[in-house]
């Protein structure tokens, strides 16, 4: 794949270029240095911006996993070698990876094909008056590494599978969950103070990303500390204690808040001890994608008569 | 994860969230990028908009989650900060250094300022006057019958002679109370701080009869209940204390001396020692190993009666002359430790006392499998003199005339107390008795004789200990021991030692530029020693290799490995220099 744009090249960076392409390996995937060099260039025109300072351009450089770079785009331009040091290196892995996702053997190993068939590029594209075949790994720049970047484009597609396929659940499979058991929905409480709902917005306002990804993880996701850790690279004790930390300030800015909004220090501790379903937001009901029609426990009924 | 107590309802923080994530962002990151982030490659800038990303957006958490590694292999590892230890910095490794040297250097300037100190804790194989003076004389008369010194298994402190000299100072606690001004002059007790004083006698106050582990238990307790708990407590005396009276306490008010007895005269100088010389080993054996005699019957009193008490025995005549033979069946209850070199001289008494000294020797005692040695004698009981709680009960078949010192051996069969029955073999190894050479069965329970260091060790029930060698030049002292007359000559060593019977020969190591070599003559099985000196026509090889050897108790031979060679046929008074 050869950049459409080719921005002027210091001298430095034609250096720096030379360097990298010798580091890369990528001779014996068929690839030029002029060909490696726009690739780089590419990809330092997607992630840097223009003001780019040349320490921050060759900090971004050295830390491209530039081998694996120009083994994805040598597979990308068909080449054998690249294609045979690519299958031996990551198709037991990708397999793997496709079985821890999908949790099933089968549907593991379909993923992983399916992938396969992307990364190879069945679909094809013109370009400037040819059929130019579309290979997923185009879209790998090397920041990550070549491993990681396939569990994650794995993982996408489990995701998009499964929510183009969750609407398609056969009615002994929504039997066996017990559907037709369903409890009826609820009436719509009645909604606690507003005013408690504005202090906790403001404050999950004020906590930073990192923060807010903690306790969106901790509290939506019900993901375990050591799950945050791990994608955060800090122990889970770590986590822990700023769980802990942000819990607690956030107890303290909602009651600050409140009690300026004009409650009583009291009228605000009592109104944190309130039931989440006191409060007038749905939010799980909102997040839910709407029902079908063929789940309601009526219609599951008539279909069984019917038969 | 538990929230903490009084914190807002999660639930509330949920919704919210939830609420906020209602509106996910358009534009997800690309894979690259939530590879990077999985995998901390990110820098700031990028990883906080990851972030804030992933704060909203649900499915790119998920991605994140799912596209980790199982293993964390592609992660870098994610180890806790390391918590240093507060002491681990370097500076404070260097003020602990200095810390305890000036430790150190205080103690050492505490000693060298207070002499008494000094020669309360002075080791013992450096002076022999303060072996000897550290030899516990507590001639204490046990009053009561019955009297058991059940001891603390902790008999490795009988290697220990510092600890045995501080353990002997303990010795006669109850003086405190009864404070029998009884002790002779010469036996001047206190060297015992007030401290410990006033600890032994709390300690000791109520003690009453004790079984062997009442008392070792009692023993520990009053170890803890020392102030000064450097040492282990005679826990001995933990027996009936009420029945031991120090016959050399001077006073109530001299409690300070009280039990010091290292100060005290010793009952009978190095001939009556000897006279008495196997009942005196064995008692220090009895008190070195620390019994733990788990016959009850054996301290309650089941003992035979022993004999009449001397009538020259008398509680504040300690002091004894070399002429004067002491009585071997002192039935006074000796407290005693310290050194093998200092023997405990049983000192009459006016009752009879039963007591039973088990002897445990410190290997068995960690076994926790303790052996005994009642008073009582058996029928199998081979030729020993056996001292047991201040009497001497020499088993019969003392016709081994073949002993060399025959006077000594007079003067202990003479007056000792002969049972010749239920003395069991058990705690002594027949099968060593029986390679010792003639005689020497018949009177020590010394089983072997041996040079560990360039010092001269004898084997006690199995425990090897350190033999003080001195020499006793005068008995200007009315021959008495007292403390006094006995030099050692300091930091000999020694290249060989031989025994046979109750003489004992060792000779001393060449020095560099020596012509001389000195060869000591012990006639009481360690006890005294007596110097001869071999001398040679020139200088001496440092690095020749001695050897000692006695045909008999008159003729022996010294030779040195590069020719030398003495012999003696007068028990080693005269030498004589062959080539």
């Amino acid at each position: 794949m050869v950049s459409k744009a080719q921005p002027a090249v210091s001298a430095w960076q034609r250096a720096l270029f030379t360097e990298l392409f010798s580091q890369s390996g990528a001779a014996k995937y068929g690839l030029s240095a002029e060909a490696f060099a726009a690739c780089l260039a590419e990809v330092a025109a997607k992630y840097l911006s223009a003001k780019a300072r040349e320490g921050e351009i060759r900090q971004f450089y050295k830390c491209l996993k530039v081998e694996e770079l120009a083994l994805t785009r040598g597979c990308v331009a068909g080449n054998e070698a690249a294609w045979t040091e690519f299958l031996n290196r990551y198709r037991a892995p990708l397999y793997q990876a496709a079985r821890a996702i999908a949790h099933d053997d089968v549907l593991g190993r379909e993923l992983a094909d399916s992938l396969y068939a992307d990364l190879y590029g069945i679909r094809t594209r013109e370009n400037e008056g040819a059929e130019v075949r579309v290979s997923k790994l185009s879209f790998y720049m090397g920041r990550g590494s070549l491993e990681g970047w396939l569990r994650t484009v794995l993982t996408q597609e489990y995701i998009n599978r499964y929510r183009t396929q969750k609407r398609l659940v056969s009615i002994e499979e929504e039997n066996e969950q017990g559907v037709q058991f369903a409890a009826p929905a609820s009436e719509p409480a009645a909604s606690a103070d507003p005013r408690l709902d504005a202090a906790t917005d403001a404050a999950l306002a004020q906590l930073d990303a990192e923060e807010r990804y903690i306790l969106a993880s901790y509290f939506l996701d019900q993901r375990t500390l050591a799950q945050i850790a791990r994608s955060l690279g800090v122990h889970e004790s770590t986590i822990s204690r700023k769980v802990e930390r942000i819990v607690k300030e956030l107890r303290k800015k909602i009651v600050q808040a409140l009690v300026r909004g004009g409650m009583s220090s009291r009228a605000a501790e009592e109104a944190l001890e309130c039931d989440v379903r006191d409060l007038a937001v749905n939010v799980s009901e909102k997040l839910r994608p709407p029902p079908v029609q063929e789940s309601e426990p009526g219609s599951f009924q008539s279909l069984e008569g019917e038969d | 994860m538990a929230v903490a107590g009084g914190s807002p309802n999660p639930n509330i923080i949920g919704a919210r969230l939830r609420v906020a994530a209602m509106t996910p962002p358009s534009a997800h990151p690309d894979a690259d990028l939530l590879t990077a982030f999985a995998e901390h490659c990110l820098n700031e800038p990028e990883r906080a908009k990851i972030l804030e990303h992933l704060a909203q957006c649900a499915v790119c958490r998920d991605v994140v989650y799912f596209a980790q590694p199982e293993d964390d292999a592609a992660l870098k590892p994610v180890q806790a900060p390391v918590q240093t230890h507060w002491f681990a910095g370097r500076r404070l490794q260097w003020a602990a250094l200095a810390a305890s040297l000036s430790m150190i250097a205080a103690v050492a300037i505490f000693l060298r300022t207070n002499p008494e100190r000094m020669a309360q804790y002075a080791p013992a194989t450096t002076s022999p006057v303060a072996n000897k003076e550290a030899q516990p004389q507590g001639n204490l008369q046990n009053e009561g019958a019955g009297a058991t010194y059940g001891t603390s298994p902790a008999a490795q402190s009988a290697e220990n002679p510092e600890a045995m000299r501080r353990e002997s100072n303990l010795k006669a606690p109850e003086a405190l109370q009864k404070a029998v001004p009884g002790g002779t002059g010469a036996g001047s007790v206190g060297k015992l701080s007030r401290d410990e004083a006033d600890a032994a006698q709390a300690g000791f106050k109520g003690a009453a009869t004790f079984d062997d582990k009442e008392a070792a238990k009692r023993g520990y307790e009053f170890n803890f209940e020392r102030k000064d708990a450097k040492t282990e407590t005679n826990a001995g005396t933990a027996g009936e204390v009420n029945g031991l009276v120090a016959t050399n306490g001077s006073t109530a008010g001299d409690k300070d001396h009280l039990f010091d007895l290292r100060r005290q005269k010793v009952q009978g100088g190095p001939s009556a020692n000897t006279s008495n010389a196997n009942a005196n080993q064995n008692k220090i054996q009895n008190q070195t190993n620390f019994d733990l005699d788990r016959n009850a019957e054996s301290y309650n009193g089941n003992i035979p009666a022993p004999p009449p008490p001397s009538p020259a025995a008398k509680p504040d005549s300690v002091e004894m002359s070399q002429s004067s033979s002491a009585p071997a069946s002192s039935t006074s209850a000796s407290i005693t430790s310290g050194t093998r070199s200092a023997p405990v001289q049983a000192q009459a008494s006016a009752k009879p006392v039963a007591v039973t000294h088990g002897v445990v020797p410190a290997e068995e005692a960690r076994k926790k499998k303790p052996e005994t040695i009642p008073a009582q004698s058996t029928a199998q009981a081979t030729e020993e003199t056996v001292a047991v709680a201040g009497q001497a009960q020499e088993v019969d078949r003392i016709s081994d005339a073949k002993i060399s010192d025959q006077s000594v051996m007079a003067a202990s069969s003479g007056q000792s107390a002969r049972t010749s029955k239920n003395l069991p073999l058990n705690g002594r190894s027949a099968t060593t008795l029986a390679t010792l050479a003639p005689g020497a069965a018949g009177t020590s329970a010394i089983t072997g004789w041996r040079i560990h260091r360039g010092r001269v060790q004898e084997r006690l029930y199995g425990i090897w200990h350190n033999a003080v060698v001195g020499t006793q030049p005068t008995s200007n002292n009315s021959g008495t021991l007292g403390g006094l007359g006995l030099t050692q000559t300091p930091q000999l060593h020694f290249s060989g030692v031989t025994a046979m019977g109750a003489n004992v020969w060792t000779v001393q190591a060449i020095g560099r530029g020596q012509s001389s070599l000195a060869v000591y003559h012990s006639r009481d099985v360690g006890v005294s020693w007596q110097p001869s000196i071999l001398t040679a026509p020139g200088t001496l090889n440092p690095d020749a290799q001695v050897a000692i050897k006695f045909t008999d108790a008159l003729h022996g031979e010294v030779t040195l490995s590069t020719g030398e060679k003495w012999q003696t046929s007068d028990g080693g008074a005269q030498w004589k220099f062959v080539k």
